[in-house]
């Protein structure tokens, strides 16, 4: 015997509902991906969990899309 | 970002107003339930082995590779507080990622908020699945062109000492040796091979009393499976499918040999276990190619299990599906042949899957038919259930929030499925809806309805139901807390099944985890009685160091068994208790464990174990 649980509609409703509630605006889309060319240092930088001038010559990033909330990142 | 003659150099400046989340101290895969940055390399674009390097703001590390699910080579992390969030920095030496002399490399950095469930990538398509898609990750230029380390992977040999105190009764006292290696034969490929493995490596506690019409299914920890089974069970899409080649039913064995490596868009494995009076053999080709329009996969797979007393049984599986990035729609199929001398009726000796579905980051929707024969076993294989066909529909919708608002995400589901046996009676359904809500407290709540019946071993067809309530904090972390309660109408009688978890900071590095399960069979069923089994356990884990931690852990699991699809009754009983302790080191070159019983042992190993590892060239899991 199959048994159906009760929140099939509720879950439906729910959802179309919820969709509205502080949805976050959807992030622009980047088909073409980043590309950086690795700067090459002639020792090691420093590894002390600081930023000090051994690091001036890294390419430098930038994490700015918030892939759960698709937008930019805060 | 940088690099210097022998290794790739990152730093992370993070800015988080959120308080830290930080709260791992061990290296170890719970880094990723912190805060954390991380890096993912793909020396060969959408091909190739896979890395993965993870650190919280501390800077304990943890990494993931495709070449070894045992992949720990030695890098550094190292990370500290600022007034406006925190700073890692990264050093990971080119030696340890087996690029085949590729300087042209896809990658992406990541950062993760517990606080906000947010995930700020570098590179972002709304067309990929997932943030570590190697084919919407960002290309790096130049990579290792001034190396002064070789591209070709080194040799690596671990040999293993191991001494044993332990009573009479248990076996009396032992020591043993033997060794692993590792031989690269091309810059992606490997020869590997074990001589006198060894079994006694510290493991998981992976005893459990959840409720379960069907077996458990327990994890590979042996080294060369880890490394010698990568390519295998590579599957585009499955549910509730067997699992095709399950290496924790290979027995212990005396000696194995592998090769295994990618080249191109091709995956490959193939072992041989030899034991006593036992070889176990399996080749794996995997082919996957993935552009931004398409993701196309087919695995081809072979199991075989030869004994000395004439017995052979074979599996013979191809598992392939499409996928169009655009617009998420998907096909699969999935079909494996057992034959050998288990098999008398060669046409009820099979799997077989086929589906289509829409997968996106937010939204899955899946529809597919089974069927899996009536004497579809393999040896080596993980069959939860033989003789069912029928039909199966999956939906799940997750609607992300702001990370400001009260409520982060609510995550809804629906299961359905259907399957009859070979005389056409129903052996199996499942009616499942499955609501949860992750509130920005770290709180979260589910609530579940969960209809399902089996054809149990007397061909009787009965509930067993997993209707759920669920409350808990911080879950995903490292200290979670969460009480669950199980209920519904279970075999001839009602199952009424609570859990209680939490794990509470003792101090910064010590962390106390607290567990108690109970399952309460409740019948008037003639012959039955109704009982409860408790499963109590407590573990104390200090994080010593980045390299060290030490254990303790304690737990006893009594009471009746919970009626299950696959037993006669009666389901007999337990009364059982299990006390270990576990001191654990890996540096560089080395690896010791001294350890007091087996954690994994439903009752307490009376044994003592001092176990040294020398690892020679290349890091552990490389």
């Amino acid at each position: 015997m199959i048994r159906f649980g009760p929140l099939t509609p509720a879950l439906v409703a729910l959802g179309w509902f919820s969709s509205f509630l502080g949805a976050p605006a959807l992030a622009a889309d980047s088909t073409s991906p980043d590309t950086v060319t690795v700067p090459t240092l002639a020792a090691p930088p420093s590894m002390q969990g600081t930023i000090d001038v051994s690091w001036d010559p890294a390419a430098k990033l930038t994490l700015g899309q918030d892939f759960t909330y698709r937008r930019p990142a805060a | 970002m940088a690099q210097d003659s022998a290794g790739l150099d990152i730093a992370f400046v993070v800015t988080q107003a959120e308080p830290l989340i930080q709260r791992q101290q061990t290296n170890g895969s719970s880094v990723t339930s912190d805060d954390y940055v991380g890096v993912y390399l793909y020396p060969h674009g959408t091909v190739g082995f896979q890395y993965a390097f993870f650190a919280n703001p501390e800077g304990t590390r943890y990494q993931t590779s495709s070449e070894n699910s045992a992949y720990t080579p030695q890098w550094t992390a190292i990370g500290h507080a600022t007034p406006t969030g925190y700073v890692v920095t990264m050093r990971i030496p080119l030696e340890v990622i087996r690029s085949g002399g590729s300087t042209t490399w896809r990658a992406q950095f990541v950062r993760a908020t517990v606080a906000t469930n947010g995930l700020a990538s570098w590179t972002f398509s709304l067309r990929e699945q997932n943030v570590n898609d190697p084919a919407f990750a960002g290309t790096l230029l130049g990579v290792g062109v001034k190396r002064s380390t070789a591209s070709r992977p080194k040799p690596r040999a671990q040999i293993y000492g191991l001494g044993e105190a332990t009573t009479r009764a248990n076996g009396g006292n032992t020591s043993r040796i033997g060794a692993d290696f590792s031989l690269p034969v091309t810059p992606t490929a490997s020869f590997v091979g074990t001589l006198h493995p060894d079994y006694s490596n510290v493991e998981i506690d992976q005893q459990t009393i959840a409720p379960s019409a069907f077996a458990y299914q327990y994890t590979e920890v042996r080294p060369f499976f880890t490394q010698a089974a990568q390519a295998f069970n590579y599957n585009f899409s499955c549910s509730d499918c067997p699992t095709l080649l399950y290496t924790p039913a290979i027995p212990t064995f005396r000696e194995g040999y592998a090769l295994e490596g990618t080249q191109g868009p091709v995956t490959f494995g193939a072992y041989d276990a030899i034991g006593d009076g036992r070889v176990d053999q399996a080749e794996a080709f995997d082919y996957n190619k993935e552009t931004t329009e398409n993701f196309f996969s087919a695995n081809f797979q072979r199991v075989a299990v030869d004994t000395s007393t004439g017995l052979h049984d074979e599996l013979n599986s191809f598992q392939g599906g499409i996928n169009n990035q655009k617009t998420h729609f998907f096909v699969y199929g999935n079909v494996a042949f057992e034959s050998g001398d288990l098999v008398t009726v060669p046409g009820e000796a099979n799997y077989q899957e086929y589906g289509f579905g829409y997968a996106s980051a937010t939204t899955v929707a899946v529809l597919n038919a089974q069927r899996i024969g009536a004497q579809f076993d393999p040896v080596d294989s993980f069959v939860p259930q033989t003789d069912i066909t029928g039909y199966e529909w999956f939906a799940r919708k997750t609607f992300n929030f702001s990370p400001t608002y009260f409520l982060h995400d609510i995550q809804v589901a629906d299961f359905y499925a259907r399957y009859r046996n070979r005389f056409g009676d129903l052996d199996q359904t499942d009616t499942s809806e499955r609501t949860q809500f992750d509130f920005r407290n770290l709180i979260t709540a589910k609530v579940n309805f969960s209809a399902n019946g089996v054809q149990v071993a007397d061909r009787e067809f009965l509930p067993f139901d997993g209707n759920l309530l669920y409350l808990g904090y911080k879950v995903n972390t490292v200290t979670p807390t969460y009480v669950q309660r199980t209920y519904g109408k279970y075999y001839h009688g009602q199952l009424d099944a609570n859990t209680y978890l939490t794990t509470l900071p003792l101090r910064k590095r010590l962390n106390l985890t607290l567990e108690g399960d109970q399952d309460t069979y409740f019948t008037h069923f003639p012959g039955e009685t109704s009982g409860t089994q408790w499963l109590e356990r407590a573990s104390l884990d200090w994080q010593i160091t980045r390299d060290a931690s030490f254990d303790v852990g304690a737990r006893r699991i009594f009471g009746p068994y919970l009626p299950n699809s696959y037993a006669l009754p009666p389901f007999g009983t337990v009364k059982a208790s299990n006390v270990s302790v576990a001191f654990h080191l890996l540096n560089r070159r080395n690896e010791f464990y001294i350890v007091y019983g087996d954690p994994n042992s439903l009752s307490t190993t009376p044994a003592l174990f001092v176990k040294w590892i020398r690892y020679i060239g290349a890091p552990k899991g490389t």
